[in-house]
């Protein structure tokens, strides 16, 4: 059993806290649903590295989906490397609430592996899994989502927005641009608000940026402008942070 | 204008004997009407130039057209609304207009000549021409029974002769001195094209003789295949050597030519475009369809067939516009395309050797009668093209009309070996563009060939996975687990058995990429398939369907080792493992009954 291997401790727990482990390994493996629910909550909730082998052992072996999406969720919380190789099998579980559980586990994981995992859900059938894979990469700042997030853009799919925006190089703002009338202003919107709130854009950019914004219809633009004026300190002068406000003004929103 | 048509008939015309078919069948008349038979040779026009005489309309209306093919030039055109197909004969062309009006225009020029108006109570059956007359055929408007044969001069309408025959009749054929007059379905009447007179009663006894044709190697009748007329066949017999039937592909009708007693088919229609073409010759003293082929044409396509086999020889597929008209001749095949486009292929090879345009633009072809008979277009036979390559752009042509040809392509690419052919079915199997049921025949012909040479090509289909942001779905994943099991190719199996892992690989298809992995025997589908196992044992959804489930065990029992029989052991015993499974483990592990 590689999967299991992988994930033995190399230390068992010992103590008060192996007692508890094993407890809860025993309810894990109950015929009765709740039980085993709520025991791979408590087992996510230990914060300890010997927590994750009952639950890798548990979906090895299989559980019923209820079962499968706690345990999953509970080795997102304990954040144990040694878990990808069954949080990747279960990335490509045929329930999408499996998927999306298995997803949001890997999105915590320091490992390269993970990365390579939420890149190929990127590529998911289900938006919720597409989202979550789009938004771990985006907190990891993981420049190679790049191209896929502004391909998923390009499909309209609004989960990508966000983290495109949070991304994106500088100098692929003109091809993000030019999807304007092709995709929903929301999208568009949502992306390019996101790319503002970055501290390290020029500010030159943002106001070219903010103008492209000024040219989208409908309230996912002004909200956007007025998340992005929220983000800039209050005492830190920005001729884009001028511009939005004059925009917003302009269009009779909130001053 | 001259009418002198109803001059002829005030002035009253000799009339002739008609049969009555008490001596139908008789092969001496049938012996003698052929002793009279002088075949027509070369073009019968006037100009002595092959010509195609076309109805056509343009933005102005529509319109007869003369084409010299010789020369590649429009030689006249003249506003007509034509109503029925053009006939040609010597001095003159004809044809009815809409109105049931006989038009006789200068095979030259395009002048009219004469026309004559059908009379109150006549209803036209259909008309020929030939040896410089134009006969027409009509019936009461009371009764079929009643016929009535006009034969005109072709140069001033004057009405040779007329006689009335008993007996329902449909549009004639002529040529040779013969006028030849399919009747009651069962009778074919040859009459001297010069007096009326009958000379015979052919009696087709075994099948419909809804067609009659004249050729310059003889006359034909005919249905569901093609007699020519001769003692031997005087009363049909389908055994007695002049009796032709092709063998062809399901999805060809077998139009062998035009139906004599369908009014729609007395004009260019549909059936223009799906028809037999074919010419006949002699062969070891037998008569037999010239090189032993007949073409079918289907719209944009002409597939060479072997008249005995049913196998494709060649196929032409014309660009963008349907050809609506084709001929056969003794040297080519002739055509013409909707847009004007007239082209000649070999009909040896399916090569195109010859093309011409009528350049006009806005002009939409209807139809057009060939006058070709003995012209050799210039230009060289080319290269003959792959069959499989014309084949490929029948299956993608973007015309979704085209299912059944598509059907037939893909068939007979399952037939041509190579690689490239197995590269065009793996790209049909992922198409969106083709209709399902074109697809569906894809897989059939894929997983058929058995093709060890395109293992690497599955390997490489099966590397394509679904991905939304790629806009990407891979192949029929089902037909290359098929592919893999019949060719046993284990160097594609780890690319299968990694769509275990993925979440868009339907559960359907486990039980394929299960098969693969038995044919082959690998030991190493026994991991992906005991992670599935485990992964998806306790699924409440598979028990409506276990199948998966069972296939993947089959391959774990079957290809794994002690442990792995151990681990079945766990799941069959294990609580939350899905019922079916349980029970099915149950059986095959402990197949007696013993524990």
């Amino acid at each position: 059993m590689a999967l299991l291997a992988a994930a033995a401790p190399r230390k068992p727990a010992k103590g008060l806290a192996g007692e508890t482990i094993k407890q809860l390994a025993t309810e894990l493996a109950s015929d009765d649903t709740e039980v085993a629910v709520s025991a791979a909550k408590r087992l996510g909730e230990l914060a300890m590295p010997e927590a994750s082998l009952p639950l890798v052992e548990a979906l090895v072996l299989g559980v019923r989906p209820g079962v499968a999406i706690e345990a999953l969720t509970a080795l997102g919380k304990l954040k144990d490397g040694r878990a990808l190789p069954v949080l990747s099998l279960y990335a490509g579980n045929v329930n999408d609430f499996v998927r999306l559980a298995a997803v949001k586990a890997a999105g915590g994981l320091s490992e390269t592996g993970a990365v390579d995992l939420l890149l190929d859900r990127l590529g998911d059938s289900a938006p919720p899994v597409r989202a979550a894979a789009a938004e771990a990469l985006a907190t990891r700042k993981e420049k190679r989502a790049g191209k896929r997030l502004l391909l998923l853009v390009t499909r309209n799919d609004p989960g990508a927005a966000g983290p495109l925006g949070m991304l994106i190089s500088p100098e692929e703002i003109p091809r993000l641009v030019e999807l304007q009338g092709r995709i929903d202003d929301g999208v568009l919107a949502d992306a390019l608000g996101e790319f503002l709130k970055r501290p390290e854009v020029p500010d030159r950019l943002r106001v070219d940026v903010i103008a492209t914004l000024a040219r989208l219809p409908g309230a996912a633009a002004i909200a956007a402008l007025l998340e992005y004026i929220a983000s800039v300190p209050d005492k830190e002068a920005r001729p884009s942070k001028d511009e939005a406000q004059k925009l917003i003004e302009q269009r009779g929103g909130a001053k | 204008m001259r009418r002198l048509a109803a001059v002829a008939l005030l002035a009253g015309c000799a009339t002739t004997t008609t049969s009555s078919f008490n001596r139908a069948g008789e092969p001496s008349d049938v012996a003698t009407a052929l002793a009279r038979y002088q075949a027509p040779e070369g073009v019968v026009n006037a100009t002595g130039h092959p010509m195609a005489f076309v109805a056509c309309t343009l933005r102005t209306g529509p319109l007869a057209l003369a084409f010299d093919l010789s020369s590649g030039t429009v030689a006249w055109r003249q506003p007509d609304d034509l109503g029925g197909r053009i006939v040609v004969t010597g001095p003159a062309v004809a044809y009815a207009r809409k109105d049931g009006t006989l038009v006789a225009r200068d095979v030259r020029s395009g002048v009219l000549l004469w026309d004559v108006r059908l009379t109150g109570s006549a209803r036209r059956v259909g008309y020929t021409a030939a040896d410089k007359a134009v006969f027409d055929v009509t019936h009461d408007a009371g009764s079929l029974r009643k016929v009535d044969v006009t034969a005109y001069d072709a140069r001033t309408g004057e009405i040779l002769w007329r006689t009335r025959l008993e007996g329902e009749a449909g549009a004639p054929a002529a040529g040779g001195g013969l006028l030849v007059l399919p009747r009651r379905s069962q009778y074919v009447t040859l009459m001297d094209a010069a007096s009326g007179r009958v000379l015979a009663d052919v009696l087709s006894r075994e099948e419909t003789a809804s067609f009659v044709r004249v050729l310059p190697e003889g006359i034909f009748f005919g249905s569901r295949g093609v007699y020519k007329v001769s003692p031997e066949t005087s009363t049909g017999s389908r055994t007695s050597g002049g009796y032709l039937k092709a063998k062809l592909p399901e999805f060809v009708r077998p139009a062998y030519h035009f139906d004599s007693y369908r009014p729609v088919e007395a004009d260019y229609s549909a059936v223009d475009r799906n028809r037999l073409l074919w010419r006949t010759g002699l062969e070891g003293g037998r008569t037999a369809f010239t090189d032993g082929l007949v073409v079918v044409h289907s719209f944009r396509f002409f597939y060479g067939m072997d008249a005995d086999t049913g196998r494709l020889r060649w196929a032409y597929s014309h660009p963008r516009s349907d050809a609506v008209s084709a001929e056969r001749t003794r040297s080519s095949l002739m055509f013409i395309s909707s847009e004007g486009e007239f082209g000649a292929l070999d009909p040896r090879s399916g090569v195109r050797i010859w093309q011409a345009r009528i350049g006009e633009s806005g002009l939409t072809v209807r139809g057009a009668t060939f006058d070709a008979e003995g012209f050799t277009p210039p230009g060289s036979s080319g290269a003959v093209p792959p069959l499989a390559r014309t084949l490929a752009d029948i299956l993608w042509d973007p015309d979704r009309r085209f299912i059944d040809a598509k059907l037939y392509a893909v068939a007979e690419l399952a037939r041509v070996p190579g690689r490239e052919v197995t590269a065009e079915l793996l790209r049909a199997l992922s198409s969106t563009d083709l209709p399902p049921q074109v697809v569906d025949k894809a897989v059939d012909a894929l997983v058929a060939r058995k093709d060890q040479e395109s293992i690497a090509l599955y390997e490489e289909a099966l590397r394509v996975h679904t991905d939304y942001a790629e806009d990407r779905r891979p192949p029929r994943l089902e037909a290359l687990a098929k592919a893999v099991t019949t060719t046993k190719a284990k160097q594609a199996l780890p690319a299968l058995l990694e769509h275990l892992r993925l979440p868009d690989t339907s559960p359907q298809v486990v039980r394929d990429i299960a098969d693969a992995a038995l044919a082959t025997g690998s030991r190493e589908s026994v991991d992906p398939f005991r992670d599935y196992l485990l992964m998806y044992r306790a699924e409440p959804s598979m028990a409506r369907d276990p199948g998966p489930l069972l296939a993947a065990s089959e391959v774990i029992m079957k290809l794994g080792g002690a442990a792995d029989r151990a681990l079945l052991l766990f799941v069959a015993q294990e609580p939350r493992t899905i019922t079916p499974l349980r029970t099915y483990l149950d059986g095959a592990l402990f197949p007696s009954g013993e524990r």
